[in-house]
C-alpha cells in the first residue's frame, strides 16, 4: 500500500502540473544522482581490485625477497661447509691411505681401511656437489637494485673509506635493476672503494660512487681525484696479483677477482686515469630481464 | 735429502701431510700460517714450500707473492679446499701468479709427494 501511495503521489506531482522546466531540473538531477551513484561504484570496485593486487604482488615479492635471502645464506654456509668439508677429509684419506700401504697386504685392518677411503671419497664427492650449489644457485641467478644496496650498506662503505676521505653516494631516481649477486656486488664496491680512498696516500680526498643506467648496462661508477695510475700499467690492473702496494697491505687480488666475477655475470669492468687527476673505474652489468624479483639482502652468514 | 716447507693452518692436514712426507723420506718443517716468510733464515735449505691458500693472518695468496719477491728460487705449490670463492679461482690465481702446482683437497698424497720431488729435482 505504501509503494502504491508513494507512486501515485509521484504521478500526481509529474502528471498533475504544467512546470515541465522544473520535472526537467529533477529528472536531470535524478540522472546525475543516478549516473554518480554508479560511477562511484564502477570505481570503487576497480579501486578495490588494484588494491588487492597491490596487496598481493607485494606479499610475493616478500616472500620471493625472504626466499632469495634463505637461498643465499644457505649458499653462504654451504660454501663454508664445503670449504671445511674437504679440509677435514684429507687427514681421513691420506692417513687411512698411508696405514694400507704400512700394513701387511692380507691384514684383517686391509678391507675396514678401504671402506673408511671410499666413505671418506663419497663425502668429498657431497662436498663438491655442495659447492657447486652453493655458486649457481645462489649467485649467478640474482638481481639487485644498485640503488638499493648503496642505500642499505651506506655505513660500511663508509668505513671501507679512511677517516681522511668523504664519500659521496650519487644513487640514480630510478632502481637499477641487475642480473648479479648483491653479495658479489658489495664486494666489489669495497674492492673499488678501498683502492680509491688508498689513491689519496693518506691525503683529504673525497671517492664518487654512482650508479645509473647506461645504455644496455646497469652501471656502477666509483670515482677518485687521487694520484692516478700510469698509462703503461692501467692495463695490468686488472691482472692477479698486479699491486703497488707494500706487501702486507694488498694481495693483489682485487681487481682480478673484480673483473672475474663481472665477467661471468657476462659484464666487463674499465679503469680510466690521468696521473695526479684521479681514476675512474667504471662497471658494467647486464640489466635483469624481470627487475621485480629484486634482491637486495646484505651478506647475513659470514663463514 | 729434500726439505719442504708445509704451511697450513689446520693440524690435523699438516699432521697427515707431513706422515705422508716422512714416509717417503722428505724433511718437513712447519708453519700454521704465512708470518714467517721474512723471518731470517727459515727458507734456508727449503727446497719447495707447500702452503694452504685460505690462512688467518698471511694469506697463501700474499705468501706467494712475497716468496715470489724474497726467494724466487724455490717452488711453490698451493692448495685450497674452496670456500669464501670457489677452490679453483683461487688456484687459477695461485698459478697464475706464478705458483709451480696447484692442488685441490683433499689432494692425493703420492701425487703431491711425486710433484715434490720432481720439482726438487728441477732446482738442482
Amino acid at each position: 500500500m505504501v509503494e502504491i501511495e508513494a507512486f501515485e503521489l509521484f504521478f500526481e506531482f509529474t502528471r498533475s502540473h504544467e512546470d515541465w522546466q522544473l520535472d526537467e531540473y529533477v529528472s536531470v538531477a535524478l540522472s546525475a544522482l543516478i549516473t554518480g551513484v554508479l560511477w562511484f561504484g564502477i570505481d570503487a570496485h576497480r579501486k578495490g581490485q588494484e588494491i588487492a593486487r597491490f596487496y598481493e604482488e607485494s606479499l610475493k615479492n616478500e616472500r620471493n625477497m625472504s626466499d632469495a635471502r634463505r637461498i643465499q645464506a644457505l649458499g653462504t654456509l654451504a660454501g663454508g661447509v664445503a670449504h671445511s668439508g674437504n679440509n677435514l677429509m684429507q687427514p681421513i684419506l691420506t692417513l687411512a691411505r698411508i696405514s694400507k700401504s704400512q700394513l701387511a697386504n692380507d691384514h684383517l685392518v686391509q678391507g675396514h681401511l678401504d671402506r673408511i677411503i671410499v666413505a671418506a671419497q663419497n663425502a668429498g664427492e657431497l662436498f663438491h656437489s655442495i659447492l657447486k650449489f652453493s655458486r649457481n644457485e645462489t649467485e649467478l641467478s640474482q638481481r639487485v637494485d644498485l640503488g638499493g644496496l648503496l642505500r642499505e650498506n651506506q655505513s660500511l662503505l663508509a668505513a671501507a673509506v679512511s677517516s681522511n676521505i668523504q664519500l659521496d653516494i650519487e644513487i640514480s631516481p630510478i632502481p637499477v635493476v641487475a642480473q648479479f649477486s648483491s653479495n658479489n656486488l658489495l664486494d666489489i664496491l669495497l674492492a673499488l672503494i678501498s683502492n680509491s680512498s688508498d689513491s689519496y696516500n693518506g691525503e683529504q680526498g673525497k671517492v664518487e660512487v654512482i650508479s645509473r643506467y647506461s645504455s644496455e648496462w646497469s652501471q656502477l661508477v666509483v670515482r677518485d681525484y687521487g694520484c692516478g695510475i700510469p698509462e703503461k700499467e692501467l692495463d695490468r690492473v686488472f691482472e692477479p696479483f698486479f699491486t703497488n702496494k707494500d706487501v702486507g697491505q694488498g694481495t693483489g687480488l682485487g681487481l682480478a677477482i673484480v673483473k672475474s666475477l663481472v665477467e661471468d655475470a657476462g659484464g666487463h669492468v674499465h679503469a680510466e686515469s690521468v696521473i695526479g687527476e684521479g681514476t675512474t673505474v667504471t662497471v658494467n652489468i647486464p640489466i635483469a630481464d624481470d627487475p621485480i624479483k629484486i634482491s637486495t639482502e646484505q651478506k647475513e652468514v659470514s663463514l | 735429502m729434500i726439505k719442504v716447507l708445509l704451511v697450513d693452518d689446520d693440524e690435523m692436514v699438516r699432521y697427515a701431510l707431513r706422515s705422508a712426507f716422512q714416509i717417503a723420506d722428505i724433511v718437513v718443517v712447519e708453519k700454521s700460517n704465512g708470518s714467517f716468510v721474512r723471518t731470517p733464515g727459515i727458507l734456508e735449505d727449503v727446497d719447495v714450500v707447500v702452503t694452504d691458500i685460505l690462512m688467518p693472518n698471511v694469506e697463501g695468496i700474499e705468501l706467494i707473492t712475497t716468496l715470489n719477491e724474497v726467494a724466487p728460487h724455490i717452488p711453490v705449490i698451493a692448495m685450497s679446499g674452496g670456500g669464501r670463492l670457489n677452490s679453483q679461482d683461487y688456484l687459477t690465481s695461485a698459478s697464475d701468479l706464478g705458483a709451480a702446482a696447484v692442488f685441490s683437497k683433499p689432494l692425493d698424497e703420492v701425487k703431491l709427494v711425486d710433484k715434490v720431488r720432481e720439482l726438487a729435482a728441477l732446482k738442482h
